[in-house]
C-alpha cells in the first residue's frame, strides 16, 4: 500500500512513559507522523523530539479534541492525502491503520470509523462498566446524528484530505467525539465502519476517561447548544 | 437611617467605585450600570417604594420582588458569563494552535 501521503495524527498528554514504544512501530511503517503535545508536564515533548516525527506543542493544555484539530490542520498544510488519528497511550495497534485506510484508498468512502463492537472488532481487556457506558453513548449518538454506527467513541479513525478539511473540532475536551460524528453527518461525508482492535492496559485505563467525566461531556455539549 | 441601610449604601458605593476603577466598559454599559446603581440606592433609602411596585405587579412584598429579580438576573448573568468564557476559550485555542503550528518541529524524511 502506498503510504507516502498518509499522516498519522497523535495527540499526547503526559505519555512520556509509553510514547516511544507506541510510535516506533509506526515509524517502521513509514507513515508521516505528527505528535501534538498538549502541554504535557512530563518528558513527552523531549521524547517526541528525539523521534523522526513532526512535533507540535500546545503552550497551554487544551484537551484531546483541540490537539486532534491542531494535528489535522498541520497534516493538511503539509500535503496529507489521508489522515489517521491514533492514541498515544498504547490502546491502538498499528495493524488497524491499513484496515482503516483501505476503503479510503479504494475510493469507496471518505471517512473510516473504527469499531470495537462489530464484526472482527475487539476491545481487549475492557472493563464491564466502560463497555456499558460506551454502548449507551453509541445508542445516544445514533439517535442524535442519525448515523447507523456501532461504536461512536472510538479514537481510531481515518479521513481523506477532502473530508478532513471540512472538520472543525471546537469541543476542546472530550465531547469532540460526538461533535466529529455530527460533522460527518452534516456534511454528508461517505463513511464506513471498520472493525479494529483496541487493547486496554492498566496504564491506559488509569489515564483514560473516568466515568465521572460523563457529566463534563454532557455539560460541554449543553454549552455548545447554547452557542447555537 | 438604620444600620442596615448604612451598610448597604457603603456596599453599593464601594461596588460603584470598583466598577469605575476596573471595568473599561463602553458608554452604553456604563449607563446601564449607573441606572442599576441609582435604582439600588433608591431601593435602600426608600424601601417602601419597592413594595408599591411589587403590589402593582401582583407581588405581596417588595423584598419578594427583589428576590425574583435577583434570581432571574443571576441566571441571565450566568449565561452571559458562560458564553463569554466559551468565546475566550476559543480565542485562546486559536492562538495556541497557531503558535503550535508555526513553531512545529519539522521532520524531513530522507527520500
Amino acid at each position: 500500500m502506498k503510504v507516502d501521503k498518509v499522516w498519522v495524527v497523535i495527540p499526547a498528554f503526559n505519555e512520556g512513559k509509553v510514547l516511544r514504544s507506541v510510535i516506533e512501530p509506526l515509524i517502521k511503517e513509514n507513515y508521516h507522523i505528527v505528535i501534538v503535545d498538549d502541554a504535557s508536564v512530563d518528558n513527552t515533548y523531549n521524547i517526541a523530539r528525539e523521534l523522526p516525527v513532526h512535533v507540535c506543542r500546545h503552550t497551554v493544555n487544551l484537551g484531546q479534541g483541540a490537539a486532534l484539530q491542531t494535528g489535522i490542520q498541520y497534516a493538511l498544510m503539509n500535503g496529507a492525502d489521508y489522515i489517521v488519528t491514533y492514541d498515544a497511550d498504547g490502546q491502538h495497534i498499528p495493524e488497524n491503520i491499513p484496515k482503516l485506510l483501505k476503503p479510503l484508498i479504494d475510493g469507496n468512502c471518505s471517512v473510516a470509523l473504527g469499531t470495537r463492537f462489530d464484526g472482527k472488532g475487539q476491545a481487549i481487556g475492557i472493563p464491564r462498566t466502560k463497555l456499558i457506558i460506551l454502548k449507551v453513548a453509541a445508542f445516544y449518538s445514533r439517535l442524535v446524528t442519525g448515523l447507523s454506527i456501532t461504536d461512536t467513541h472510538n479514537g481510531s479513525r481515518a479521513f481523506t484530505a477532502e473530508a478532513a478539511k471540512k472538520l472543525n473540532i471546537t469541543q476542546n475536551r472530550m465531547a469532540h467525539a460526538s461533535q466529529l460524528l455530527n460533522q460527518v453527518s452534516e456534511h454528508n461525508m461517505t463513511h464506513i465502519e471498520v472493525p479494529v482492535v483496541i487493547r486496554y492496559t492498566s496504564y491506559s485505563l488509569a489515564k483514560g476517561q473516568k466515568i465521572s467525566n460523563l457529566f463534563n461531556i454532557l455539560w460541554e455539549s449543553f454549552m455548545e447548544l447554547l452557542k447555537k | 437611617m438604620t444600620i442596615i441601610q448604612l451598610l448597604l449604601l457603603l456596599g453599593i458605593i464601594s461596588s460603584l467605585l470598583l466598577y469605575l476603577k476596573f471595568f473599561r466598559s463602553v458608554l452604553k454599559d456604563r449607563l446601564i450600570a449607573f441606572t442599576l446603581f441609582i435604582v439600588a440606592i433608591i431601593a435602600i433609602l426608600f424601601p417602601d417604594i419597592t413594595t408599591v411596585i411589587a403590589n402593582l405587579l401582583g407581588v405581596g412584598r417588595g423584598a419578594d420582588l427583589l428576590i425574583y429579580i435577583l434570581s432571574t438576573g443571576s441566571v441571565f448573568a450566568f449565561i452571559l458569563i458562560g458564553t463569554r468564557l466559551l468565546n475566550i476559550e476559543r480565542n485562546i485555542t486559536e492562538l495556541v494552535r497557531h503558535i503550535a503550528i508555526i513553531n512545529a518541529e519539522k521532520f524531513h524524511k530522507a527520500e
